[in-house]
């Protein structure tokens, strides 16, 4: 057990409660996570800080409100900090629908 | 060394722990069903809590989950059964129960579903469809040599089977959503 498998049971959760209609993503929180989802490459998907900024339904959140939404992101398990690399990288846990 | 001893033992404590608070919560509510149908006489559990346990557990440990699953489970059994009711035919039942798990995200990972993995996989539906895979394999040996169906028809082994899948279902839907339930109330706390 590691701290990629409990972001992942995590995220796994956090689907069930979606689909339960239990939470809602605020429209910025989902434009970060779209952005996350555009930019990612590689296996597992990474994408790197200044990518996602730059993306532009990110670019233009301001630099507070999408940091508390990358900060909020993280804590629902529906993305975590890369493994193993530089600081300022993120990896999905989770598909994404829309 | 040592430190690998002790990630181990903390490991193995907080998965027996879990299990045996599952066989514990599962007995509870057996005990509060027979107060409110005191007329249902059956030993059958209506929701198998621990089974529950067992998918989540394997879910994070894989193949690994099982022997640190498996004293816990033989414990609990063996306290509910009380020592003349363990025997090796009981062993047998619950060893084949708690490796149907593993076995049942092995094929779904072979079939292309990896839920363990990353991807579309990873969803509370699929983990819910090798929740159910692993109960139809492991009731088998329940009913076909379990003491809870000693002397029935095959219609009645195949109506417990039925009836054991359920709970063991229900034990999962119920293991997940307490388990969704205490992380969003992490994360609003």
């Amino acid at each position: 057990m590691n701290i990629k498998s409990v972001a992942q049971l995590r995220a796994l959760l956090f689907e069930m409660e979606t689909t339960l209609g239990l939470v809602d993503l605020s429209p910025n929180e989902r434009d970060v996570l779209y952005a996350i989802n555009e930019v990612c490459t590689g296996t597992p998907k990474a994408a790197r800080s200044e990518a996602i900024r730059s993306h532009p339904l990110a670019a233009s959140i301001p630099q507070a409100t999408y940091h508390r939404a990358l900060k909020s992101l993280v804590q629902r398990g529906m993305i975590s900090h890369a493994p193993d690399t530089r600081a300022g990288h993120y990896v999905l846990t989770a598909d994404l629908r829309p | 060394m040592r430190d690998a001893m002790r990630f181990t033992a903390f490991h193995f404590a907080m998965v027996s722990t879990l299990i045996l608070l599952a066989f514990a919560l599962c007995e509870g509510l057996q005990g509060v069903r027979e107060v409110i149908l005191p007329h249902l006489t059956s030993r059958i559990h209506a929701i198998f809590v621990p089974f529950g346990a067992m998918v989540l557990l394997t879910w994070v440990y894989g193949w690994a989950a099982m022997p640190l699953m498996l004293p816990a489970s033989v414990l609990a059994v063996g306290v509910i059964v009380g020592p003349a009711g363990l025997n090796w035919t009981l062993l047998g039942v619950l060893a084949a129960k708690v490796a149907a798990v593993p076995v049942s995200f092995d094929l779904f990972r072979r079939s292309g579903l990896d839920v363990r993995g990353e991807g579309q996989a990873a969803h509370w539906r699929v983990l819910m469809a090798v929740g159910l895979v692993a109960a139809l394999i492991g009731n088998v040996p329940r009913v076909m040599a379990g003491p809870c169906c000693d002397g029935f028809s095959f219609g009645e082994r195949l109506a417990t089977y039925v009836t054991v899948t359920a709970a063991d279902i229900g034990g999962l839907m119920l293991v997940l959503l307490g388990a969704m339930a205490l992380f969003r109330a992490l994360r609003q706390g």
